[in-house]
């Protein structure tokens, strides 16, 4: 079936990303149940859920990597970065290779795409592995190449698929350390992950996404708070996944689902 | 895009050093072979001799020296030639045609009398026609045989030749000199020119005055006519020329060299592979990588991908193409007068080859398939472009000249040859052009239709 995502620029909007009714299906089943989606700019945004929840495809979509069966997204996506889960990169050239192709690619303009990529060069702190061929570098250096690509064309959102996968915790450290910066700089930043409590200490906002739908959006605080006297935000999870409601968040929750949809929040950078 | 990317795939191959080595052995190793293959002496091809000769009319008697025609076939055979007797021409042709011999050489029945009155008109009358038989149909045949035999009858006909000068200045020295020829089975003494001289010259001294005059004339004759028969033995050896040849191809001819066509054959095959291989594994391995979704974000650059991909695999070709006929031509086996024709025919068939390998990476997504689907399909590619569509006949001829005809190795192959032989060949060249265009659109839709 033919994409028929409707894409506007961002300038219209106040948003640093707009979703409205996003449809995917994939072999007749449905992966996204008409998602929307909201994110302000320099807001940090985790996507929660569990394995073939949608959370992939719908950063996908999103990024215009796949189309969409239904719905629209703003703005377009030359003004989203995207970071997928590998770093899909190449590994017999340079750091500095890699993004000035990259650059290239996406940046009109040889010399807007050279000082573009030094630019994302020098944001993910890559100067002195510029001359460092990929296959030479821990995965940790890759995922920060791959995020600087992310980075050109000074996106208004970035999206990160599960950047932290197979780094160790300093690693992951380092990466939340520069998402933060990054949403500090105003970018907002949409990131799907499993890290819980990592999303709890750096998110502003966390949406669960369960069967393609949206079964919570909120802080993370108001996330915990489903998992019960303890406010256990293992269990507030799997209750919220399992569609289990609970305690005096409930109804709030119940809310958010049924609307599908999100609030977006100017965020100060708070909670970092 | 296009050149970017270009640029970004030629980098990457540079940098993969086993790759490299193999682009640049693997030419070098098929010309070393091919080389070594087109210079050693070939087997020696089966010739039939025709020898049309009465059974006892094959010899020609000069001055009682008896020359036989039907020894040239002795001439001809060994060495580098192999030869079986034939009793008719037709059934040479019929042989020919079967592949059961090579070629055959004709002695016509006629060849001894034909012989004779040439010998006894002093040359005015022709000598003997022998005719060459060779199958020609493709430029695998024909030359070879062709060139044998007319270099073995060349030999024969040169024995033949000092045979008839050493028989004529034999008989002209007994003329000169005096001495015996057998005429008739009868031994008849010859008094000679220089004898006849000394006795006229003598008669002429004691003869009347009346008769003085004439023996001294007679003398004056036999005089000047053995000083000039000093000068026959020269006359006779540059006129010399007994045997006349012509040839006769069986079969339809396609004016190539059989190394041109080898050359061609060996060029194609190696631009083949290493096209093929590459351009498969360029783009399956983009797929593979994660890399195709990055550049195709947006629905861009489906097209412009593809070409990327068929210009860097079909250039490293061309390169690897360019070394083979390098260094076929340092071996010797091929020659440099086709340089300038190289460069386009490897980039051409190279590109065309590059996109078919692209098509492969675009339908088999997995670039270790894809690889290997290329590498196994290079044989049938090749095997169905060299199979004459005519030795085939029927439908089947039809469907193998329409699959040759949108596979790229029959228009490589004979743009190479051409190439080779120092000819442009602008059908083929457009051939190839058209296919690229084609193996890389469709390449880009399946790209495009499978970003997802």
């Amino acid at each position: 079936m033919a994409a028929v995502t409707e894409r506007t620029p961002a300038a219209s909007t106040a948003s640093a990303l707009a979703a409205r009714g996003l449809v995917r299906r994939h072999g007749g089943r449905v992966i996204l149940d008409a998602v929307d989606l909201d994110v302000a700019p320099g807001e940090r945004l985790a996507i929660l859920g569990p394995n073939g929840a949608g959370k992939t495809t719908l950063l996908e979509v999103l990024a215009a990597v796949q189309p969409a069966d239904g719905g629209s997204v703003t703005p377009g996506p030359e003004q989203l970065g995207w970071v997928p889960q590998r770093p899909a990169l190449y590994e017999r050239l340079t750091v500095s290779e890699n993004l000035t192709l990259f650059a290239g690619l996406a940046i009109p303009g040889k010399q807007e795409a050279a000082e573009a990529a030094e630019r994302a060069l020098d944001f993910a702190e890559l100067r002195q592995r510029a001359g460092q061929r990929l296959d030479r570098l821990s995965g940790g250096w890759r995922q920060r190449v791959s995020l600087a690509i992310g980075l050109l064309g000074d996106p208004t959102c970035v999206l990160l698929d599960e950047p932290h996968t197979a780094l160790d915790p300093p690693q992951r450290l380092e990466l939340w350390a520069l998402i933060d910066r990054l949403a500090a700089a105003g970018t907002a930043v949409v990131i799907t992950t499993h890290e819980l409590h990592a999303a709890e200490r750096h998110a502003d906002r966390v949406i669960v996404l369960a069967g393609g739908k949206i079964v919570f959006s909120g802080t993370p605080d108001d996330l915990r708070a489903r998992g019960g006297d303890h406010a256990d935000l293992d269990l507030a999870f799997a209750r919220v996944v399992g569609g289990e409601p609970s305690g005096e968040t409930a109804g709030a929750a119940a809310t958010a689902s049924s609307t599908a949809s999100t609030a977006p929040r100017t965020t100060d950078g708070a909670g970092a | 895009m296009i050149g970017a990317l270009l640029r970004k795939d030629l980098r990457v191959l540079r940098r993969s050093p086993a790759l490299l080595a193999l682009i640049v052995v693997y030419p070098l190793l098929i010309a070393i072979g091919l080389g070594l293959a087109l210079t050693r002496d070939p087997q020696p091809p089966k010739v039939a001799i025709v020898n049309l000769l009465p059974k006892d009319g094959g010899d020609v008697t000069i001055a009682g020296q008896k020359l036989s025609i039907a020894d040239l076939s002795t001439s001809i055979a060994g060495g580098d030639v192999k030869s079986l007797n034939v009793a008719t021409r037709q059934e040479a042709v019929r042989m020919i045609d079967a592949g059961t011999i090579d070629g055959a050489l004709v002695i016509p029945e006629d060849a001894a009398e034909k012989l004779r009155s040439s010998l006894t008109s002093g040359g005015v009358s022709k000598g003997p026609q022998l005719e060459v038989l060779y199958r020609s149909s493709g430029p695998l045949d024909g030359t070879l045989v062709r060139s044998l035999i007319a270099s073995r009858l060349r030999i024969a006909e040169r024995a033949l030749a000092a045979e008839i000068v050493r028989v004529a200045t034999g008989f002209l020295q007994i003329l000169r000199e005096g001495g015996s020829i057998e005429i008739l089975g009868q031994e008849i003494s010859v008094l000679g020119l220089k004898a006849a001289e000394v006795i006229v010259a003598d008669a002429a001294r004691t003869a009347p005055a009346n008769r003085k005059s004439g023996l001294e004339q007679a003398a004056k004759f036999a005089s000047l006519a053995r000083e000039n028969l000093d000068l026959s033995d020269d006359v006779l050896s540059s006129v010399a020329k007994p045997l006349d040849v012509r040839e006769t191809a069986i079969g339809q001819r396609e004016g190539r060299s059989l190394s041109g066509f080898a050359v061609g054959v060996a060029a194609a095959l190696s631009l083949m592979l290493v096209a093929m291989t590459l351009g498969a594994g360029l783009l399956a391995g983009e797929r593979e990588e994660g890399t195709l979704r990055r550049l195709l974000r947006g629905g861009r650059g489906a097209w412009q991908i593809a070409t990327a991909k068929a210009l860097a695999a079909g250039l490293v070709a061309a390169l690897s193409g360019l070394l083979l006929l390098a260094g076929l031509a340092t071996l010797g086996a091929t020659s440099w007068s086709g340089l300038p024709f190289w460069l386009p025919a490897t980039a051409l068939g190279g590109l065309a080859f590059a996109g078919f390998g692209v098509l492969l990476g675009a339908v088999l997504r997995d670039a270790r398939a894809a690889t290997l689907a290329a590498i196994l399909l290079a044989v049938p590619v090749a095997v169905i472009a060299l199979i004459p569509p005519q030795s085939i006949g029927g439908a089947a001829s039809d469907v193998l000249g329409v699959v040759s005809a949108v596979l790229p190795f029959a228009p490589a192959r004979e743009l190479l040859d051409a190439a080779v032989a120092s000819d442009p060949d602008w059908l083929s060249g457009g051939q190839l052009l058209a296919q690229l265009a084609g193996y890389t659109a469709i390449a880009g839709l399946l790209v495009r239709r499978g970003r997802a």
